[in-house]
C-alpha cells in the first residue's frame, strides 16, 4: 500500500497544484468595485492549499514507511515460482498479461466495456431497444461458457432475450407512462 | 413544545388517507428488497426514487423516500442474516451475528430480533428528532457565515475520521476532492465559471445526484460483478414473530443502541454503518463476561445492538439536514437534494420559512417505521427467493436504472457521464481504501463553504480573527483540531509521555 500511497500522493500534489494555480489565476474583482475576499478564486485556493498540504503529508508518509526501498530480492528459486504465479507481477507477467489471467480483473473489465458500449448508444438509438441490446448482452456474455457449443447454450439467449425484452419494456412503461419520467 | 406536539398531531392525522398509506406500503417494501440485494444501497434507492417522484407533490414525495430510506436499512439485515453478505454497508455488523444464528437454524427468530431492533431504533431516533430539532433549529438561526464555515470543516474533518479509521488521512482528501468538484461550474456571487474549460455542460456544475448514484451504484456493480459466486439459502425459516420477553430482556442494549445511532447519525456524513458498528462494540463491551462469549457466536444481543443502532442513525442523520442543510449520512445526502428539488429549503431558516415541515417529516419517520415493522414480519419467505436471482440478471437491470436516475432529473445525457466518470473514480478509490462518504459530503458541502467564507471575509474585511473569537466558533475549532491531532503519532507519544511522568 505504500507504493500506491506514493503514486497517488504525486497525482494529487500535481492535481492540487493546479487547482491552486487556477484559482490564483482567477479575476479578483477588484476592478468591478468588489472586494477581493469576494473574488471567485478565494474558496478553491484554500481548497487547493489544503489538498496540497494533504498530499504532501501522505508523501513525506509514504517514502518514510519506505515506498521509496527496493522489495526485499528473493532467492533465484522464488522468482522462477513467481513467474509461474500469473497473481504475482514480474517482468515476465506483463499488465496486459495479468489483467487476462486474472479473472476478477477481467469480469470488471468487461462490466465496465458494457455498461460504457450501453451509454454510447444512448441517444443514438430508441432507449427500448438499446436497453434490451445490453441486458441481453450483459447476461450472454456472464453466462457463456466457451466449453460448450452454441447451440447447447440455446438456453442462456432464449432466456435472456425474454428477460432482456421484459425489463425493458417495463422500465419503459413504468418510467414514461407512469411516472412521467424522459428517458434518453 | 405542546405546539410542536399539536404540530405533529396534525402531521399524523393528514397523513391517514389511503392514498399516502399506499405510497408509504409500495416504498417501504420496495425499500426492504432494495436493501436485501447486495449491490443495491440505500443510497442508490433513494437517489432512484428521487427521479422516479420528482413530479409528484412534495410530501407525497419526501414521505416515499423517507420509506425507502428506513426500508432499504432494514431490509439489508435479511442478506446479512441468510446469506452472510450485508445488503447494504450499513448491515456488516448484522452478519457477525445474524449468519451464526441462521447456521443454528434460528434464521426466523434472528430476522424477526433483527425487525424488532430496527423498529425500536428507529422509534426512538424519532423522538430524538421530535426533541432536538426545534431546539437545534432555534439555536442555529443565530449561526452566521463564521460558524457555517466551521460547520463545513468539521463535518469534513469529522467524516474522514469516523469514515477511514485506519487512516484518516485519506479520509480527509477524499473530503476535499469533494469539496473541488463542488467548485467546477458557476459560482454564486459573481457568476463566474470555475474549471470548466471552456465546456459548457461542465459550466453547470456536477448535479449531486449523478455523482451519487456513480460512486454509490455503478462502483457497487463493478465490484459485485467482479466476483462469481451463488446465493444459496440453505437455512429453512421458522417463526418469525419474536417473544416480548426475547426483545425486553435486552431494554438496556436497545436504548443504548438506539441514543448511539441517533448521535452518530447526527454527525455530518457518519452513516448507519459506522453506527452499527460503534453500538455493537457499546454492546460487547457492556455485556456480562458470560454473555461476551457469545458475541460473534450468534449472539441476539448483538445481533440488537447492531439493527437498533443502524435503524436510529436514520431520522439522526435527518437531523442535520432539516435543521442545518448538511447532510448526516450519504442517503441522508440524497434526501437533501430531493428536498431542494422539491422547493423546501432546509437550513436554519427552515423554522420560520416552513415550521410545520419539521413536524410532518418526523411524522413521515414514524409512518414509515410502522411500515416496516409490519412488511418485517410479514411476507418474509416469498421474498427470500428474489435474494437467489443471479447476479449477472440483475446488475445490467440495476445498471439501466442507474442511467435512468442520473438522465432524468435534468434531461442531459451529460449527467449519464457525470455518472460513469464518478462510478469508476468511486470504484478505483474504494480499492485504494478511500472511503466514500467524505467526497459526498464535499460535494454537498462545497457550496456551503464557497458561499459563506466569502461573505465571512467580507464581513470582516478579510480578518481571520472573527473565525477563532465568536463562541461557536471557537468550540468547532477546537474539536477539529482535537480530531487532528488525536490522530498524529506524535501527539500521542508526548500525551503517552506525560502520562508516564505523571505517575
Amino acid at each position: 500500500m505504500n507504493k500506491a500511497d506514493l503514486y497517488t500522493s504525486i497525482v494529487l500534489l500535481i492535481f492540487s497544484a493546479a487547482i491552486l494555480i487556477i484559482a490564483l489565476q482567477m479575476p479578483t474583482m477588484v476592478d468591478r468595485n468588489e472586494s477581493p475576499w469576494s473574488g471567485p478564486g478565494v474558496v478553491p485556493a484554500f481548497i487547493g492549499i489544503a489538498l496540497l498540504l494533504l498530499a504532501a503529508f501522505m508523501f513525506a508518509r509514504s517514502i518514510m514507511r519506505g515506498a521509496l526501498k527496493k522489495s526485499i530480492d528473493k532467492p533465484a528459486a522464488q522468482k522462477a515460482a513467481d513467474v509461474a504465479r500469473p497473481d504475482i507481477p514480474t517482468e515476465q507477467n506483463s499488465l496486459w498479461k495479468r489483467l487476462g489471467a486474472n479473472t476478477s480483473n477481467m469480469r470488471i473489465l468487461t462490466t465496465l466495456a458494457l455498461c460504457i458500449f450501453y451509454v454510447v448508444l444512448l441517444g443514438r438509438i430508441w432507449f427500448p431497444l438499446a436497453t434490451f441490446l445490453f441486458i441481453l448482452a450483459f447476461i450472454v456474455v456472464f453466462e457463456f461458457d466457451k466449453h460448450k457449443t452454441i447451440l447447447s447454450q440455446w438456453k442462456t439467449f432464449f432466456w435472456g432475450a425474454i428477460i432482456a425484452a421484459s425489463t425493458s419494456a417495463l422500465i419503459t412503461i413504468v418510467f414514461q407512462y407512469l411516472f412521467l419520467v424522459n428517458l434518453p | 413544545m405542546f405546539k410542536g406536539l399539536e404540530l405533529f398531531g396534525t402531521a399524523i392525522t393528514s397523513f391517514f388517507n389511503i392514498r399516502v398509506l399506499f405510497n408509504a406500503l409500495w416504498a417501504t417494501e420496495l425499500g426492504i428488497i432494495i436493501g436485501m440485494l447486495p449491490g443495491l444501497t440505500a443510497t442508490m434507492g433513494v437517489a432512484l426514487l428521487t427521479t422516479l417522484t420528482f413530479k409528484m407533490q412534495a410530501n407525497d414525495a419526501i414521505l416515499i423516500l423517507i420509506c425507502m430510506y428506513i426500508g432499504a436499512i432494514y431490509g439489508g439485515s435479511r442478506s446479512a442474516i441468510l446469506l452472510n453478505i450485508p445488503g447494504t454497508p450499513a448491515n456488516a455488523a448484522t452478519t457477525l451475528d445474524g449468519y451464526p444464528l441462521a447456521l443454528q437454524g434460528k434464521a426466523g427468530k434472528a430476522i424477526g430480533i433483527a425487525t424488532t431492533g430496527s423498529f425500536l431504533g428507529s422509534v426512538i431516533g424519532m423522538i430524538a428528532m421530535l426533541i432536538f430539532t426545534p431546539l437545534i433549529g432555534s439555536i442555529a438561526l443565530k449561526f452566521q457565515s463564521f460558524e457555517f464555515v466551521w460547520f463545513a470543516i468539521f463535518g469534513i474533518i469529522i467524516c474522514g475520521n469516523l469514515t477511514a479509521p485506519k487512516d484518516p488521512l485519506k479520509g480527509w482528501i477524499s473530503g476535499f476532492i469533494g469539496l473541488f468538484v463542488a467548485m467546477i461550474g458557476m459560482e454564486g456571487i459573481h457568476a463566474y465559471v470555475r474549471y470548466s474549460f471552456g465546456s459548457t455542460e461542465l459550466s453547470g456544475g456536477i448535479s449531486l445526484i449523478p455523482a451519487m448514484v456513480g460512486t454509490f451504484g455503478f462502483a457497487e456493480i463493478i465490484s459485485v460483478m467482479r466476483y462469481e459466486r451463488y446465493e444459496v439459502v440453505k437455512t429453512k425459516i421458522e417463526r418469525v414473530i419474536p417473544k416480548f420477553s426475547e426483545v425486553f430482556k435486552y431494554w438496556k442494549t436497545i436504548i443504548r443502541s438506539g441514543l448511539i445511532g441517533t448521535f452518530i447519525g447526527a454527525i455530518p456524513g457518519v452513516g448507519e454503518d459506522i453506527a452499527a458498528w460503534v453500538s455493537y462494540d457499546f454492546a460487547k463491551r457492556g455485556a456480562k463476561p458470560e454473555d461476551r462469549e457469545m458475541f460473534g457466536k450468534g449472539s441476539i444481543e448483538g445481533l440488537i445492538a447492531s439493527e437498533t443502532g443502524n435503524n436510529a442513525c436514520v431520522p439522526g442523520a435527518i437531523i442535520p439536514v432539516l435543521t442545518l442543510a448538511i447532510p448526516g449520512s450519504a442517503p441522508a445526502a440524497v434526501l437533501l437534494g430531493a428536498m431542494l428539488i422539491h422547493g423546501v429549503r432546509p437550513g436554519p431558516l427552515i423554522m420560520v420559512e416552513f415550521p410545520s415541515f419539521i413536524y410532518e417529516t418526523t411524522a413521515m419517520v414514524l409512518i414509515a417505521t410502522i411500515m416496516m415493522f409490519v412488511l418485517g414480519l410479514t411476507m418474509v419467505r416469498p421474498l427470500v427467493k428474489i435474494l437467489q436471482v443471479p447476479r449477472q440478471k440483475l446488475m445490467p437491470i440495476v445498471f439501466a436504472l442507474c442511467v435512468i436516475g442520473s438522465f432524468a432529473l435534468q434531461s442531459r445525457l451529460f449527467d449519464v457521464t457525470v455518472m460513469i466518470v464518478f462510478g469508476i473514480i468511486g470504484f478505483v478509490l474504494r480499492e485504494m481504501e478511500y472511503p466514500m462518504a467524505p467526497l459526498v459530503l464535499g460535494i454537498i458541502l462545497g457550496d456551503i463553504l464557497d458561499k459563506n467564507l466569502r461573505r465571512a471575509l467580507i464581513l470582516s474585511n478579510g480578518s481571520i480573527a472573527p473565525f477563532f473569537t465568536r463562541p461557536i466558533c471557537l468550540i468547532l475549532f477546537l474539536l477539529t483540531m482535537l480530531i487532528v491531532l488525536s490522530r498524529a503519532k506524535w501527539v500521542k507519544k508526548l500525551a503517552g509521555g506525560i502520562r508516564k511522568k505523571n505517575s
